[in-house]
């Protein structure tokens, strides 16, 4: 019985294990052997010599230390800001019912668009001289601002058009996690006499844990992995001198510009360590499963 | 159809399922098998209907060995648990679904699921989808279906336990009317023994994977042949009390003695509450609390541990705290060994044979 | 709970606030793409231009091979789809219904490796579609696309829900494997599988970092490519631009805007499963 199922069952996974054990699985491990590959010759595909050649590069390049430094500023930049407004976008949604389905899709349609083609826009909206940006801002007595030709103003633009794309996509979850939390709880708080805001602090707040905990998770895992804003926004550049230079920016350079595919694969495997961290993370939390 | 299990065994991993499964299913009847949940009886209605192989022994439709062949070549129709009706087909289309897979002609399977629609009435539904229907409706789709491909075996698995009492009197009967319209021979699988001794010819009885009695439901509250049926059977349940065989002499609680043909031994004597009866001799019991069901009055009498149940007649005036007597009818005592098997006083042994025969 | 009338104005005024500063941006991209190149370099900026000029998107058609780039967009993004559905259904099946030989472990395997981040793979993968001699072509843009762990777990889930009686009801009612799959279990997740579709066909779309890897020539690039390429070329005329970007933008929005909640519903769902 068994064996028949087996069999039937390699009928019906092999397409998909085809596909993704030569593009996926295998890639993984070759991967890391090419992060260890000190001697290398493209064109013949021939290593002459296996080491720790690349990593130790990595730990001496000023400009991998350089982009790791970006990358941790970013995430730093985007995650709480995102997180804080749109669980505060998410209550007062939660909050209405008249329109609030549309509100929901208005915020939400960043999410679905092309992350280069917005970048473009984006690069308009930031535009030193004629952008609506510097205008804006113009009102309140700003001087125009570089924001993408000056190195200290090149992550604050990246930052907050990370932050405007990526709203929705917290507000969806955040509002499903709002939902799974009962009337009862309220209820029970107004009969012992809660205020809003002792309810928002002692209900609210505790019960929403965990979905706050996995879309910060998410948050920073995808904002590790910044690329496609970069390329478009400066224009298939790191933003000036290297300012908006992130770690994917860093292992696409070594490996499309300068074809050195074993610190690429070092450096790619740096950042799957580091996500990796915080994956096991969100695995041990959601496994506890915080509840109050 | 007859149906002959041959030593059915089914081993899940490591716990056995059913063990060593004997008997026969006469054919044309409504059979119901019976016991507690976890008892095997689900998984003998599956391999008989094929979804499960046993791992040992045979399965004979008529004589024929089925026991290999996959279920849509053994000529059943199958009713399960919770109906397993197709969500996203209509009423017609879920009745006609086995035509369709055996690839009967469009115009001809209308016709027959049409029919089968009015059997069960519900043919006034036949475009809704099943989470439009009521639970009974649902399970009269479901019969539909069973029956569609005019099979000579219908199967049920507990297809009343999810509706309401209500429902579940008039679904059961509705079986009957329907199993007897076709003269099907209908395996039907239930814990709720009202439910088996009511509608069935005859009930199998199943505990821990093993076949307890099979018999004719009177039999089965009448003749119980181990304990287990004694106690299973029955409500208010069967009173035990203790007795003695002393040299081929029982020695009875209630003040008489009986010849018995066994060996020596301490023993289960068991009766039903309606065969207590107050009197001036027998088990003296101080009365606990009297209660109605229904038409009846049942009295509780004796401690909290040792409890014994009786039903009054119309004439007796009793209290509460009051001492009194019971005694009960040599023809009416069970007994049965410590390890649970009967052991038959002279007489009844021969009522038995009579009965069966 | 009761909101006062004062709060709930003012909860509106906040929404409405944040729901323009969501759409400025694409009302800039659409106004921008319809002015003149003079209005463009106006100061203030107008917002409404004095003709609308469509002919900005013939001219972008006509400085960059516009049509080829949609085209293989819509290759890539068709094919990679039902590829994807196809593999995906089947795989589910086999994890949800099937009892077989090491399943809990390959299924641990495959979750397990959706941790690993895409770029991790770009090195060799790139290695092993020059050695196939993919690069340039089609199949690079396609077939590595045509499966995806997570929409396999995705549907596993749903078909997960699925009775096991109804498989049962199936067995008896004369159904092949195959047969329950394709008449039963896939009627009933649609709803599941719609989600996968449009999830995938949007990350296609949308599909950027890899299509510039694979492709070198300009009649092998989808829009994205495309469109940064054009940037470069075309620099600052922020008219053509944008019209190109709104080529871009707009079909996403608008199968958005009338399927939001097939999308909506599967990314709430991961996000509650945590």
């Amino acid at each position: 019985m068994k064996l028949k199922e087996t069999a039937k069952a390699v009928l019906y996974l092999s397409p998909a294990l085809l596909i993704i054990g030569v593009f996926t699985i295998y890639p993984m491990i070759k991967s890391f052997f090419m992060s260890f590959y000190a001697e290398y010759d493209y064109f013949n595909d021939v290593v002459h010599r296996y080491g720790f050649d690349n990593f130790v590069y990595l730990w001496n390049d000023a400009v991998f230390h350089k982009a790791l430094q970006n990358t941790f500023i970013f995430v730093l930049g985007v995650v709480p800001v995102s997180i804080l407004l749109s669980l505060w976008i998410a209550l007062m949604l939660n909050s209405i019912t008249f329109l609030n389905k549309f509100f929901r899709t208005i915020y939400f349609i960043p999410f679905v668009t092309s992350v280069v083609a917005v970048s473009i826009v984006w690069r308009w909206i930031f535009h030193s001289n004629y952008g609506i940006m510097n205008y804006f801002l113009s009102w309140f007595g700003v001087d125009p601002i570089n924001w993408l030709t000056s190195t200290e103003w090149a992550m604050p633009s990246l930052i907050i058009l990370s932050i405007w794309k990526g709203l929705g996509y917290n507000i969806i979850i955040f509002l499903a996690g709002l939902q799974t939390i009962g009337d009862t709880y309220y209820n029970a708080a107004r009969i012992d006499g809660a205020n809003r805001w002792n309810r928002f602090i002692h209900v609210t707040l505790p019960q929403l844990a965990p979905t706050t905990f996995f879309v910060s998770i998410i948050s920073i895992i995808g904002s590790f992995k910044v690329f496609d804003e970069i390329y478009a926004l400066f224009d298939g550049k790191a933003g000036p001198s290297n300012s908006a230079l992130t770690v994917v920016y860093y292992v696409f350079d070594k490996f499309y510009g300068e074809w050195n595919f074993g610190v690429a694969s070092a450096a790619a495997y740096v950042l799957f360590a580091i996500i990796f961290v915080f994956t096991l993370l969100q695995f041990y939390v959601s496994k506890k499963k915080i509840t109050y | 159809m007859t149906i002959t299990l041959q030593n059915i065994s089914m081993k899940f991993s490591n716990t056995t399922a059913v063990n060593q499964l004997n008997v026969t299913i006469p054919k044309g009847e409504l059979v119901s098998i019976l016991g507690p949940s976890g008892c095997g009886k689900s998984t003998t209605l599956f391999m008989l209907a094929g979804l499960y192989e046993p791992t040992d022994g045979a399965i004979l439709f008529n004589g024929k060995d089925v026991t290999k062949l996959t279920p849509e070549k053994r000529g059943i129709g199958m009713v399960f648990q919770n109906y397993a009706l197709y969500p996203h087909m209509t009423v017609l289309q879920n009745i006609m679904f086995p035509l369709k897979m055996h690839k009967v002609k469009k115009t001809e399977a209308k016709a027959k699921v049409i029919e089968m629609a009015k059997l069960v009435e519900i043919d006034h539904l036949l475009d809704r989808k099943p989470s439009m229907l009521s639970g009974g409706q649902q399970q009269r789709v479901a019969i539909a279906r069973a029956l569609v491909r005019e099979p000579e075996i219908l199967l049920l698995d507990e297809p009343l336990s999810n509706l309401d009492a209500r429902l579940r009197l008039t679904m059961r009967e509705e079986i009957r009317r329907i199993q007897q319209a076709l003269k099907i021979t209908t395996v039907f699988v239930t814990h709720d023994q009202e439910e088996a001794l009511g509608i069935s010819d005859h009930v199998l009885l199943m505990n821990q994977g093993e076949l307890m009695q099979f018999d004719v439901p009177q039999n089965l509250y009448d003749e119980p042949n181990h304990q287990f049926v004694a106690s299973f059977i029955g409500s208010p349940p069967m009173n035990y009390f203790e007795g003695d065989i002393v040299s081929g002499v029982l020695q009875t609680p209630f003040g008489y003695d009986v010849s018995i043909d066994a060996p020596d031994q301490p023993v289960q004597i068991a009766v039903r509450p309606e065969n207590l009866y107050l009197s001036t001799t027998g088990i003296s019991k101080e009365v606990q609390y009297i209660e109605r069901i229904g038409k009846d009055t049942l009295a509780v009498i004796g401690t909290e541990e040792d409890k014994i149940r009786l039903f009054l007649k119309k004439e007796d005036r009793i209290e509460v705290g009051q001492a009194i007597h019971v005694q009960a009818n040599q023809k009416d005592i069970r007994i049965f060994q410590k390890s649970g098997e009967r052991i038959y006083l002279k007489g009844q042994l021969d009522d038995e044979t009579q009965r069966n025969s | 709970m009761k909101t006062s009338p004062l709060s709930k104005t003012f909860i509106y005024g906040l929404l409405g606030i944040g729901s323009i500063l969501m759409l400025l941006p694409f009302v800039w991209m659409i106004s921008t793409s319809l002015k003149s190149g003079n209005e463009v370099m106006m100061m203030p900026p107008i917002w409404i231009p004095e003709t609308f000029r469509f002919d900005n998107y013939v001219e972008a058609f006509k400085k960059a091979p516009f049509a080829t780039y949609f085209l293989n967009s819509v290759i890539v993004m068709v094919l990679s789809t039902l590829g994807e559905v196809i593999t995906t259904i089947l795989a589910a099946y086999a994890f949800s219904k099937l009892n077989f030989w090491g399943k809990d472990v390959l299924f641990a395997l495959l979750v397990g490796t959706m941790m690993v981040p895409g770029e991790v793979l770009l090195v060799p993968n790139f290695v092993l579609l020059s050695n196939l001699g993919w690069i340039d072509r089609y199949e690079a843009l396609i077939i590595p696309w045509t499966a995806s762990i997570f929409s396999i777990f995705l549907l596993r889930q749903f078909f997960m829900k699925i009775p096991k009686e109804l498989n049962y009801a199936a067995r008896v009612d004369g159904c092949t494997n195959f047969r329950f799959l394709w008449s039963i279990m896939i009627p009933i997740a649609k709803p599941a599988i719609v989600t996968i579709i449009l999830l995938k066909a949007i990350g296609s779309w949308n599909a950027f970092l890899w299509p510039l890897i694979v492709t070198n020539s300009k009649e092998m690039r989808t829009l994205p490519v495309g469109l940064t390429s054009f940037s470069t070329e075309a620099g600052t005329v922020y008219e053509l631009l944008m019209a190109a970007s709104t080529m871009i933008i707009l079909p996403m929005i608008i199968l958005f805007i009338f399927l939001q909640k097939y999308i909506i519903k599967g990314i709430a769902g991961a996000g509650i499963k945590g």
